[in-house]
């Protein structure tokens, strides 16, 4: 099983990659993918493998909502973090009550990224 | 007649006009999302440089390429916009099937589950004197319903022509369109009855037919 730090679902490859890369070069490794089904896959090949998934709203072929019910019936625990240009009150209510960590809009600092995963590791502690 | 098209452009394409702003609007957020990362990883090259760490100059390349790119995807987005923006300028007009197509298929492109679609589009150019804001309507809320039943793996077809002098026809086929079975709804049958045009599909094809000239709904909107 392959240990990650954070699993990004988005279907926008260049953020995606850039990101991942971004992060790499801060030492935090990182696995992207490009639409629902593809994340979904993932997290069951791989159960506990990533300590957070960063989450895209708007995926081709499923609503960021699925993907995150989805992936809470495969590992409630999992913390997972809205990261949306397109979110509205209702889509952040929906993902809290579906129980997403949080609810980002784009753009956001890696600063802001690495601290989650900072806060993340200490709650695990 | 007349009041209900008047109410139908007013709130319906208040609703449309709104929704599909809000897919643009997503789309140049995500431009900026990237541009933004890119810039990002330009600051970390620079920081790394001033450590004495070395780097693949190709990555200065490729972040510059990236940027162009984005910036470029950008204009195309604000040049359909302005397009989508200037529909509602003339209530009736010669409108061209092709360009309305044109300008459908690009807007739609925006919505994320659209993506994947490959689109082959021909046909000899005609054009309908009619409302061109509520022709985008019609054509954008067709395809988004094709969209969501089919598998976005096939290549959606689709064909215009003169059906006869009084007549336009635009054909969508698909591999399947077995699952479109709530189209059109109430409101997409609202906006083809202003418009004098039909819906019809079968397994495979899906059928606007439309007439190139439409007295009630040029004294609706026009006023004369």
């Amino acid at each position: 099983m392959k240990q990650i730090d954070i699993l990004i679902i988005d279907d926008e490859i260049k953020f995606a990659d850039m990101l991942s890369r971004r992060l790499s070069l801060r030492g935090i490794t990182c696995q992207a993918c490009y639409d629902g089904q593809s994340g979904i896959r993932w997290i069951k090949e791989n159960p506990g493998a990533a300590a957070l998934i960063l989450l895209d709203l708007k995926l081709p072929d499923m609503y960021g909502t699925q993907v995150l019910a989805h992936i809470k019936e495969i590992d409630p625990a999992i913390p997972v973090f809205i990261i949306t240009g397109h979110g509205t009150r209702e889509d952040e209510k929906e993902c809290l009550d579906l129980g997403a960590a949080e609810f980002i809009h784009k753009p956001v600092s890696i600063e802001k990224i690495t601290t989650l995963l900072t806060h993340v590791r200490e709650e695990v502690k | 007649m007349n009041q209900h098209t008047i109410d139908l452009v007013n709130k319906q394409g208040l609703q449309f006009f709104g929704s599909v702003n809000a897919s643009i609007s997503h789309e140049l957020k995500n431009i900026f999302a990237i541009i933004s990362e890119t810039a990002g990883f330009l600051n970390d090259l620079t920081q790394l440089s001033k450590q004495g760490k070395e780097f693949e100059l190709s990555l200065l390349e490729n972040c510059s390429n990236s940027i162009a790119e984005e910036i470029e995807r950008g204009f195309d987005t604000i040049r359909q916009m302005n397009q989508f923006a200037h529909s509602v300028d003339d209530p009736i007009k010669e409108t061209s099937i092709a360009d309305t197509l044109t300008l459908a298929v690009k807007l739609t492109g925006f919505l994320s589950y659209t993506k994947k679609t490959q689109i082959d589009a021909s046909g000899t150019d005609i054009t309908v004197l009619t409302s061109p804001f509520l022709l985008q309507n019609l054509i954008y809320r067709t395809l988004c319903a094709i969209y969501k039943s089919a598998d976005t793996k096939d290549t959606l077809k689709i064909f215009f022509h003169e059906k006869d002098p009084d007549t336009v026809s635009l054909t969508f086929s698909w591999g399947s369109l077995s699952a479109l079975t709530d189209f059109p709804d109430r409101q997409t049958t609202d906006v083809a009855d202003a418009l004098k045009a039909t819906i019809n599909f079968t397994d495979k094809d899906l059928e606007v037919t439309m007439a190139r000239t439409n007295d009630n709904l040029f004294t609706a909107l026009a006023g004369r």
